[in-house]
């Protein structure tokens, strides 16, 4: 699959997360982003360097001004599954309204064309 | 592959883990065994309730225990990378002796025939849990859970069979 490109209509899926009551809750890409103006962040891996250091934190600080340019939802989607998305989520507690969303078998991340194959640094495929 | 019992010897392989300088380390699974008594115990998944609640604690404060009686080695086993099985060991600040080594691929998973298949729950393959207690490389008690349950293979039970 081509990597998404400007211009294409993202492709629907489900992407699952652990709910303020600890229940696990599956939702709709589509449904998330229908009608609205969104943001989706993937990262290689939860509790990685580079997305744990530097690319999560930018969004946590900046999820003000992208609301208030009109951004509804600030999505991060790691090939991780949702226990551990939820755990790596708490590492920010400063965080207001970015969503840690687990693509556990990297289904999503196959349809929007951004796999990447990490398997020899022993993780296998995650996300660009 | 049949599930991993009393009298196999266990198949080499390779985990890895972060070393205290974090970098990359890959341990071969005889290196840590030969010779030596050791117990592993394998978990569904790092973070997730029953592992990080019941069965880890349990090995945590076992494990000084355990030492006096002659274990050398206490290893962890999940199929989750290193970098996931790093945040998870630092949730046991107490921990001193158990190692949490990364079967990421569940290749050694695979290789003692306890793959359990939990894609209908999002996480793909995994370990059954399970503890194994091996002396020179041979099994000598091979506690193996069915499913979800947690009734065999705590430290408690593999202190029995010591």
């Amino acid at each position: 699959m081509a990597p998404i490109a400007v211009g294409d209509t993202i492709p629907e899926g489900t992407l699952s997360y652990f709910d303020e009551n600890d229940q696990l809750q599956q939702v709709s890409v589509h449904s998330l982003a229908a009608g609205k103006k969104v943001i989706i962040f993937g990262v290689p891996g939860a509790f990685t360097p580079t997305c744990s250091l530097k690319h999560v934190p930018g969004y946590v600080e900046k999820a003000e001004e992208l609301k208030s340019k009109g951004v509804a939802e600030v999505i991060c989607i790691s090939v991780n599954d949702p226990f551990v998305m939820k755990a790596w989520a708490k590492t920010f507690p400063e965080n207001k309204h970015v969503k840690f969303l687990a693509d556990g078998s990297a289904t999503y991340t196959h349809a929007l064309g951004l796999e990447l194959n990490l398997s020899d640094k022993g993780l296998g495929v995650r996300s660009r | 592959m049949a599930p991993i019992a009393v009298g196999d010897t266990i198949p080499e392989g390779t985990l890895s883990y972060f070393d205290e300088n974090d970098q990359l380390q890959q341990v071969s699974v005889h290196s840590l065994a030969a010779g030596k008594k050791v117990i592993i115990f394998g978990v569904p998944g790092a973070f997730t309730p029953t592992c990080s609640l019941k069965h880890v604690p349990g090995y945590v404060e076992k494990a000084e225990e355990l030492k006096s009686k002659g274990v050398a080695e206490v290893i962890c086993i999940s199929v989750n990378d290193p970098f996931v099985m790093k945040a998870w060991a630092k949730t046991f600040p107490e921990n001193k002796h158990v190692k949490f080594l990364a079967d990421g691929s569940a290749t050694y998973t695979h290789a003692l025939g306890l793959e359990l298949n939990l894609s209908d729950k999002g996480l793909g393959v995994r370990s059954r849990r399970f503890a194994i207690l091996v002396e020179d490389l041979k099994v000598k008690a091979a506690n193996i859970e069915s499913g979800g349950e947690f009734t065999c293979s705590s430290a408690d039970d593999v202190l029995k069979a010591l």
